[in-house]
C-alpha cells in the first residue's frame, strides 16, 4: 500500500503525539500539525494530504467551522476526532458529510480502520 | 459504584494505551473516606444524576515515567503537569460516557506538593491501585 | 474566562466575598495587596469545582496558622486537632462558601446554573494547584484570621447579562 500523507488538526500536542505513533506504525506519515482550523485550513491547501484528521474543538476556529469552508472531495478524507459528549457536534458534522469519527481515547487500531475505510472508499 | 470503577478503568487503559503504555490492574480498596496523598494528585469532580470526585494519584517515579513519553522530559513541569490533566480529563470523560446516568465533569486540576493529604468526603470511596510497570497509580472516587 | 463573568467577577469578588465569609470573619474585609508569604510552610487549600454547561473552579488557600485560628472559630473556641477533621471541617466551610458564590453568580447571570461539586480539602508544603487552560481572578483578603486567597476561574459559553445588585 502507498504510504499515506497525514494532516493532524488538533490543539492538544499529545492528540498529535498519539495520532503519529497510530499512523506511523502502520508506515504511513505525518505531514504537518496545525493547532487551530484556520491554521488547518492553510495547511490542507498547501499541503494537500490524503487524509485529516480533525478535532472538533479547538481555539479561533473550531471543526465544524472548518467544515463548512472545505469542499466534499476533502471533507471525504475527514476523520473527526472527539471528546466524550459532543453529540450535538457530531450530528452537524454528519450534516457536513464527515464519514468517520473518532473519540477519545482512541486506539490505534481504530485510526487504521477510519484509514482503510477512506481508502476502500475512494477505489 | 462497582461499575463505575469499571469504567475508570478500562478508561484509564485506553488512554494510556494511546501513547504505548499499559497498566495492570492490582486491588481495590473501599474506605470510609476519599484520600490521598500522592507526589502528584489530579482531581476532577462531577455533578449531574450522580455527585462525586474522581483523584487520580501518583507518586513521582510514575509522574516521571509518564512524563517522560508525553513530553521526552522527566522533569514534572507546567509541560507535565498540562499532561497530566488533559489524560485524566480523558479518563473521566470516557468513562461518564460509558455510564447510563448524566455527568457533567469539572476542569481537571493538578494539585503537587510534599507531605500532602488530601480528603475529598466522608463518603464510601473506592480505591483502585494499578501498576504502570512497577510502579504504582492510583484512581479513587466517590458518589454521593 | 467569558466576557462578562470576568469582568464582574473584577468589580464585585470584594463585595462577594465579603458577603459570603460574612458570619465567619468578625471584622471588615480588606483587600491584601501582600499575598501569602512564600514559605515552606504547611498550607491548606479548598477547591471548589463548578460543572455544568459552564466549567471551572474556586480556590481558596490559606496558611496553616491562619486555618487553625479559623478552624477554633468554628468550633466554639477549641482547636481542631487532626488532620482528617480538619479537613472535614474547611470540606463543610468551602461548600458553604462555595453555595453562597454561585447563588449570587447565577443570580446575577440568566442561564448560568453553574453546580458545586463536592470540595476537596488538601494540605502541604510548597503546594501548587493549577487547572489548564482555565483562565482566573485571584485576589487576597486581609481577616481577623490571617489572609486568605481566592482563584475563580470559570469557562463556557457566553450568558447574558443581567445584574443585580449585591
Amino acid at each position: 500500500m502507498q504510504p499515506l500523507r497525514v494532516l493532524v488538526i488538533d490543539d492538544s500536542p499529545f492528540v498529535y503525539k498519539a495520532m503519529k505513533r497510530a499512523v506511523e506504525a502502520q508506515g504511513h506519515s505525518v505531514i504537518g500539525h496545525a493547532e487551530n482550523g484556520q491554521m488547518g485550513l492553510e495547511l490542507i491547501s498547501q499541503l494537500k494530504p490524503d487524509i485529516i484528521t480533525l478535532d472538533v474543538t479547538m481555539p479561533i476556529m473550531d471543526g465544524l467551522q472548518v467544515l463548512q469552508r472545505l469542499d466534499h472531495e476533502k471533507i471525504d478524507k475527514v476523520i473527526m476526532i472527539s471528546a466524550m459528549g459532543d453529540m450535538e457536534l457530531l450530528k452537524q458534522a454528519k450534516e457536513y458529510g464527515v464519514r468517520f469519527f473518532l473519540n477519545k481515547p482512541f486506539q490505534p487500531e481504530d485510526v487504521i480502520h477510519a484509514i482503510n475505510e477512506i481508502l476502500t472508499r475512494e477505489r | 459504584m462497582v461499575e463505575f470503577g469499571e469504567f475508570l478503568s478500562v478508561a484509564l487503559k485506553d488512554t494510556l494505551s494511546m501513547f504505548g503504555l499499559s497498566v495492570e490492574r492490582n486491588s481495590t480498596i473501599v474506605s470510609e473516606t476519599l484520600s490521598s496523598s500522592g507526589d502528584v494528585n489530579v482531581v476532577i469532580g462531577f455533578t449531574g444524576d450522580v455527585r462525586g470526585s474522581i483523584v487520580i494519584a501518583l507518586p513521582k517515579e510514575t509522574a516521571s515515567a509518564i512524563s517522560a513519553i508525553m513530553i521526552g522530559s522527566e522533569e514534572i513541569n507546567l509541560m507535565a503537569k498540562s499532561a497530566f490533566a488533559e489524560l485524566s480529563n480523558m479518563i473521566a470523560g470516557s468513562a461518564i460516557s460509558k455510564s447510563p446516568r448524566f455527568m457533567n465533569l469539572t476542569p481537571p486540576s493538578v494539585v503537587t506538593g510534599e507531605n500532602i493529604f488530601l480528603m475529598i468526603s466522608r463518603v464510601k470511596s473506592t480505591n483502585m491501585e494499578f501498576n504502570l510497570n512497577g510502579s504504582p497509580l492510583t484512581i479513587a472516587f466517590a458518589l454521593e | 474566562m467569558r466576557d462578562g463573568i470576568y469582568e464582574f467577577i473584577e468589580d464585585y469578588l470584594s463585595d462577594m466575598f465579603a458577603s459570603v465569609t460574612g458570619d465567619i470573619f468578625n471584622s471588615t474585609l480588606t483587600e491584601s495587596a501582600i499575598g501569602l508569604s512564600e514559605t515552606s510552610d504547611r498550607r491548606f487549600v479548598i477547591i471548589l469545582g463548578l460543572a455544568g454547561q459552564y466549567k471551572g473552579r474556586i480556590i481558596l488557600e490559606t496558611s496553616s496558622n491562619t486555618s487553625d485560628t479559623l478552624l477554633q472559630r468554628m468550633n466554639f473556641g477549641e482547636p481542631v486537632s487532626t488532620l482528617q477533621e480538619q479537613n472535614l471541617f474547611l470540606g463543610e466551610l468551602g461548600n458553604m462558601v462555595g453555595g453562597k458564590f454561585i447563588t449570587a453568580l447565577n443570580n446575577s447571570f440568566r442561564g448560568l446554573e453553574l453546580r458545586l461539586t463536592p470540595p476537596i480539602v488538601f494540605s502541604g508544603e510548597n503546594l501548587s494547584v493549577i487547572t489548564p487552560e482555565i483562565e482566573s481572578i485571584v485576589r487576597h483578603f486581609s481577616t481577623d484570621c490571617g489572609v486568605v486567597r481566592i482563584d475563580i476561574g470559570i469557562e463556557g459559553v457566553k450568558p447574558w447579562l443581567n445584574l443585580e445588585n449585591f
